[in-house]
């Protein structure tokens, strides 16, 4: 292999892991959500909240040395420097965002047992509006300055990174093999008899809720932390990616995880088409950029011709609205 | 006491509102005993299994529990007493495996492989085979029953209630069962086996109480009795009276020839069945026997490709839909009043026009006429005396009772010339019952050919000409009501002679 090539593989490879993380997190938070028989369409809006705040908290939290004083009071050369206790602060600033989303779309839902498809949607609308009006300053500046080289990384990679591919096979154990998963899966599958033996049916999907929000949070503070700088609209319709990729992955940890990874590559490949095919790329583009929907589709089809897969892994219950017997 | 019973009722009464469910009943259960509990629809069994079970409270009377008073107050504390109960409806989670379905349901007492090994030993030592890592979804309502009572066992209880275990299982699966039921029995467990089934019974069971109107009729020993006698006791002496309206019966107007047709795992088969102008043809049997497809079968909900196994006014009606065969006269009432008769959520109006849709004074050129439809309301609720608020009520506001005249009443007004009803009287007080058995006699009258589903036999009794009996989806001949007596009735009800008894 020679260096070039190597080097272009090297780059479409990181290419992929940045585009396929925040569909990785935002997808597992809503595979809980949804395996409590609870459908957020939100998402999209959830991500948008965590990425602005999360831009936010990371653009105040970096620390300041002054340099250089030549007024007295007033720093003339300044020093900004990201360091990583800031940056766990600001996704935690951004989980919490979101999950203060997801608790309006919990309290709409599961409080005032509003539609979930309604609250969903309204919930995206919500989160775009806001972030457009309160990140309209935040246009155009660049958090960290100087600190480009400083950010933290772990082996190479982003925390985040390592966060949401440990997060698959955790959330996988948590929900198969202990007995919080197996109460969240009877409530997701069958509301009602959970209701009758006794089991809280609404404050368990509420936290489940919660956690939805709070990783679609983190998925969002991971593009603007770690690929691209806050603009209007940064999630470019990651969220709803991330709900097709549930159905792509048919509720399973494993295989919404080789999803993201392959609709990332798909998508770096995109970006590197005047490499790959200098000739064709007009026509590769439209293919590749069409590709992850198209192949969502093709699965889509293929499962539902297997009514067994999706009687043994969907939630029974998703969406559909939930009315103790009072 | 020193042979103390397992478990003592003394005098339970429960009553709710003015109807009595339970009136004095003493039952008793000893340990290592298969207990039968009879009865009919209504005679108060479930509601004394529920006292047991802790789910309801007697009004008076006392549970003694192995020779002691107590008070079973929760379902929780049944359990824990050793009641365990396997419900006739089974509340299982589909898409979890057997496993999960047991540990989600006991507490967590026990986890992972640990309660899949207890499993197996149990499944072992009663026959109770399973495969514990299957999802609930592919099994066998015989498979799932299966699940319930390892669930009710695993809590190791002295006293099992069985609700009518046979009714969703097959032959061989109740055979099965029974070799269970009787391995517990041997292993010193009580068992309370409620069923209809008297054959069922005579092969299994070692003691029985009757109840009928909420009151114990007889215990006995069901070896030693004859299946007639049990069946009169369970129905009761009824008088059938000979005595009625003479109608002019006319040319037929339904025909019914071998139709078979499965729905929702319910198999019919009705060989022969006519229905003339001005008779009503009424259709005993204990629910759960086929009356719903029974209904499906008839009003076209469930159509079958063989055009001639109905025939409605002369057409050949079988593979049609139930608009079409609204054209041709005939009318349905199902029993579902919300939801299956009427729309909940709409108003009366439009619930009228649903079932005129094909009626071209209803709607005309695709648009609704408004004024017919509310005179339509108006006629109807003044002739049933319907109470509501105005043609504005959605349906699910009016009372069961106010629903069930209103949606016999907009079939009735039309004057149908087949009317097909299951269920009439379901939920509704006595005066509205009345009323609506005298408007449906009435109705005959006038020459419509009338089909009357129901569990209420003294009900089938006053007002049908003739009478035939469903059981396990099959439909007896039909006689003239005169030439049946209770005892086949009863026989034929439960099951203990193919069809009718000769």
């Amino acid at each position: 292999m020679n260096p070039e090539t190597t080097l272009f593989l090297v780059n479409l490879l990181t290419a992929a892991v940045l585009l396929a993380t925040p569909l990785l997190l935002a997808a597992l938070g809503e595979l809980v959500v949804e395996k409590s028989g609870v459908l957020n369409l939100g998402v999209e809006g959830m991500m948008l909240i965590g990425a602005l705040f999360g831009y936010i908290a990371a653009y105040n939290f970096q620390t300041i040395t002054c340099l250089e004083e030549l007024i007295p009071g007033m720093c003339t050369k300044e020093q900004r420097v990201f360091t990583f206790p800031d940056y766990l602060l600001a996704l935690v600033c951004a989980a919490l965002a979101g999950a203060v989303l997801a608790a309006l779309f919990g309290f709409l839902t599961q409080t005032l047992r509003a539609n979930h498809v309604a609250v969903g949607l309204g919930l995206t609308i919500l989160g775009a509006g806001l972030t457009n009006s309160l990140g309209s300053n935040f246009l155009g500046v660049n958090y960290t300055s100087v600190q480009v080289a400083d950010h933290p990384e772990v082996f190479g990679q982003d925390i985040l990174v390592w966060f949401s591919l440990v997060a698959v096979p955790v959330i996988w154990y948590a929900l198969q093999k202990t007995r919080m998963g197996l109460v969240i899966r009877a409530v997701g599958e069958n509301h009602d008899s959970a209701y009758a033996l006794g089991y809280r049916v609404a404050r368990i999907r509420f936290w489940c809720i919660l956690f939805g929000g709070a990783m679609a949070g983190l998925a969002g503070a991971f593009i603007v932390l770690v690929h691209v700088d806050w603009k209007e609209g940064v999630t470019v319709g990651k969220g709803w990616l991330a709900l097709a990729l549930i159905l792509f992955g048919t509720w399973k940890p494993l295989r919404v995880l080789c999803g993201a990874y392959i609709f990332g590559l798909l998508w770096a490949s995109e970006l590197r088409l005047d490499h790959l095919f200098p000739e064709y790329q007009l026509e590769w583009k439209t293919v590749l950029t069409t590709a992850p929907y198209i192949f969502t589709i093709l699965v889509l089809v293929i499962i539902s011709r297997n009514p067994r897969m999706i009687r043994q892994n969907a939630p029974a219950s998703l969406g559909k609205p939930f009315n103790p017997p009072s | 006491m020193s042979h103390a019973a397992l478990l003592q009722t003394h005098q339970i009464s429960k009553a709710f509102g003015p109807v009595v469910a339970n009136e004095k009943v003493d039952f008793e259960v000893q340990p290592a005993q298969i207990h039968a509990l009879l009865g009919e629809n209504g005679a108060g069994k479930s509601t004394l299994m529920k006292i047991i079970c802790g789910l309801q409270q007697p009004d008076s009377g006392q549970v003694y529990w192995k020779g002691q008073q107590c008070t079973i107050s929760s379902p929780k504390v049944a359990r824990a007493m050793g009641i365990g109960m396997v419900h006739q409806h089974f509340a299982l989670f589909e898409g979890l495996s057997v496993t999960e379905n047991i540990a989600f349901s006991i507490d967590g007492a026990v986890q992972g492989r640990t309660l899949e090994d207890q499993i197996i030993d149990l499944a072992e030592r009663y026959g109770l085979m399973v495969e514990p890592r299957r999802p609930v979804f592919e099994l066998s309502a015989g498979e799932r029953q299966r699940i319930e009572i390892l669930r009710a066992l695993l809590l190791n209880p002295e006293l099992l209630i069985l609700d009518e275990p046979t009714s969703v299982l097959t032959p061989q699966e109740a055979d099965q069962l029974f070799d269970t039921v009787r391995k517990l029995a041997a292993n010193g467990h009580g068992i309370v086996f409620i069923s209809h089934k008297l054959k069922e019974v005579k092969a299994l069971c070692d003691y029985a109480t009757v109840l009928r109107g909420g009151r114990v009729v007889g215990s006995f020993d069901p070896r030693e009795q004859s299946t007639e006698s049990i069946a009169e006791l369970m129905l009761g002496s009824r008088n059938i009276s000979t005595e009625r309206q003479h109608r002019n019966i006319g040319e037929k107007r339904l025909q019914v020839r071998n139709l078979s047709i499965t729905d929702h795992d319910q198999a019919l088969h009705v060989k022969q069945m006519d229905v003339h102008a001005g008779e009503i043809f009424g259709v005993a049997g204990i629910a759960g026997n086929g009356q719903e497809v029974f209904y499906a079968g008839l009003s076209g909900e469930q159509t079958t490709t063989d055009n001639n196994a109905i025939t409605i006014n002369g057409t050949q009606a079988g593979s049609l839909g139930p608009n079409e065969r609204r054209v041709l006269g005939a009318m349905f009432v199902p029993e579902e009043r919300l939801g299956h008769a009427a729309v909940p959520q709409l108003d009366l109006l439009d619930n009228v026009l649903l079932s005129n849709i094909s009626n071209t004074e209803a709607t005309s050129k695709g648009f609704v006429n408004r004024r017919y439809l509310s005179a339509q309301v108006e006629k109807i609720t003044k002739l049933f005396d319907v109470k509501h608020a105005g043609n504005k009520t959605a349906a699910r506001n009016l009372s069961g009772g106010n629903l069930q005249k209103f949606v016999v009443g907009r079939e009735i007004t039309k004057q149908p010339s087949i009317l097909i009803i299951n269920q009439p009287t379901w939920g509704v007080d006595a005066v509205s019952a009345m009323r609506i058995r005298e408007t449906l006699m009435q109705l005959a009258g006038t020459g419509s050919a009338i089909i009357v589903i129901s569990q209420d036999l003294d009900e089938l009794l006053e007002i049908s000409d003739q009478l035939a009996v469903l059981h396990q989806g099959t439909l007896s001949p039909a006689r003239a009501v005169q030439d049946w007596n209770i005892e086949q009735l009863g026989l034929a009800m439960t099951g203990s002679t193919s069809g009718a008894a000769a």
